[in-house]
């Protein structure tokens, strides 16, 4: 999973990786990382982790499993995703006439390690699956509410796997940065995933094609997401999906989201909070209450 | 007798099998240059349709053993230089580095551009190889053939 990191970084994740979040590798400063949302200077043999230049191309090329051309998609978006651990890229975009073609002299990476936490969605699962009409249950269209770094993807891992088990219902997981589906981790027998494309085109193309009962997308972040999300909603699927906030209001005020808000997109809003190393439910708010 | 019959017999099976044997390098050169056709024809498919990585590639089986040594070499993040075989000579095994050295590093038209390039090149190299099997590869097979009956009707 870490093979393209560096000996000495991949000594520590060897130990370290359950309880880290995030790396942080600056050319010739010290790689740095994130132990439940506080930062710490990595060391190897009593010494700081400190990477050049060359050593983080070399990162990125081997996370690119040496073919760029496969990854060059995720590249010009600024990110590259292998195996479940996203690395985020900050280095010079090439542009011609505007566009981007790729990106080079990578200067520094965010490396999200992914987790899987069982259960730590258990606490909201009675509010997202409730009972129905007869035998069936009924899954609340719900949005997850985190800023950045907070495990939205490890809840959204969690509650695929719960709803799964719990209700047999089909769960299909939109998973556009492959990075929610690893083989590592228990999704649940009857979750699907559709991985590598574009939220906006998954949503009509899932509807159509695979008849899910619930479909889980992390991040929406534009206009067309969250239409994506409402057409599935008023296709009579449940949506569960995770937007960028630090609560509902703040949620509420983004002007991509309004029209999903306006129409009832969700039915409960999530809102997550980091307490230590621990993903908490700081706020349920249920729709129209 | 007997003893100069079985002699002569092992003569000629000698003779069969050396001639064999010095035509194999040509047989290899052509296997290997059909193998790497092959490799760079599946690269350019993934590159521009299914865009698996080169690893995928890597694992994939192919006619010549030199070759799928070569691959499994670099699977393993391993340096091809000690594996590239001995009936190819440094022109083409300077090639053949160049060529694992530059895929994979670019974007997607660029490699396609890249491997076309290639891909002619390999063809001519699959053409010659072919003609000098077809040429010294019969050639010693006949020859060695040759010696063995000589010594045959010697002996007998």
């Amino acid at each position: 999973m870490y093979d393209f990191f560096p000996p000495e970084i991949r000594c520590v994740l060897l130990t370290d990786a359950p309880v880290i979040n995030e790396l942080r590798i600056r050319a010739d400063k010290p790689v740095s990382a994130s132990y439940g949302g506080i930062y710490r200077f990595l060391e190897y043999c009593g010494k700081p982790i400190i990477l050049n230049g060359g050593q983080i191309q070399d990162i990125v090329f081997k996370a690119c499993e040496k073919s760029v051309y496969a990854y060059n998609d995720c590249i010009k978006q600024g990110y590259i995703c292998s195996g479940g651990v996203r690395i985020g890229l900050c280095g010079e975009f090439v542009t011609e006439n505007g566009v981007v073609k790729t990106m080079k002299n990578y200067n520094a990476l965010c490396v999200r390690i992914p987790h899987e936490v069982k259960g730590c969605a258990l606490s909201v699962a009675d509010k997202i699956i409730t009972a129905g009409a007869g035998q069936k249950r009924y899954i609340k269209s719900t949005l997850v509410i985190s800023p950045p770094g907070v495990g939205k993807t490890t809840f959204l891992r969690d509650i695929a796997r719960i709803i799964s088990d719990k209700t047999r219902e089909n769960v299909l997981i939109i998973d556009e940065k492959n990075e929610i589906y690893s083989d590592k981790f228990d999704l649940g027998l009857t979750t699907d995933v559709l991985s590598g494309c574009d939220k906006r085109f998954a949503f009509f193309s899932a509807i159509k094609t695979i008849c899910p009962g619930v479909i889980i997308a992390d991040e929406l972040t534009c206009e067309e997401e969250a239409d994506g999300a409402l057409f599935a909603k008023l296709s009579g699927s449940a949506v569960i999906c995770s937007v960028h906030a630090q609560n509902y209001s703040d949620a509420e005020k983004k002007d991509y989201l309004k029209k999903a808000f306006s129409n009832d997109c969700f039915e409960l809003f999530v809102t997550l909070k980091r307490e230590r190393d621990k993903v908490v439910v700081s706020e349920i708010t249920e729709s129209g209450v | 007798m007997i003893a100069n019959l079985i002699l002569a017999v092992c003569m000629l099976v000698a003779g069969s099998c050396l001639g064999i044997k010095f035509s194999e390098k040509y047989t290899e050169k052509f296997s290997f240059y059909k193998s790497l056709c092959d490799f760079n024809g599946d690269f350019m498919r993934e590159v521009s349709f299914f865009k698996n990585n080169l690893k995928y590639l890597y694992c994939k089986q192919y006619s010549s053993v030199p070759f799928c040594k070569i691959l499994s070499k670099k699977h393993s993040d391993g340096d091809i230089k000690d594996e590239l075989p001995c009936f190819l000579n440094e022109m083409q095994k300077q090639d053949v580095l160049s060529y694992f050295d530059k895929i994979g590093k670019t974007d997607a038209p660029l490699q396609v551009s890249l491997c076309e390039g290639y891909s002619s090149q390999f063809e001519k190299e699959l053409e010659l190889s072919r003609a000098e099997m077809k040429k010294y590869g019969g050639l010693y097979k006949k020859t060695g053939f040759l010696i063995g009956l000589i010594a045959f009707v010697i002996l007998v």
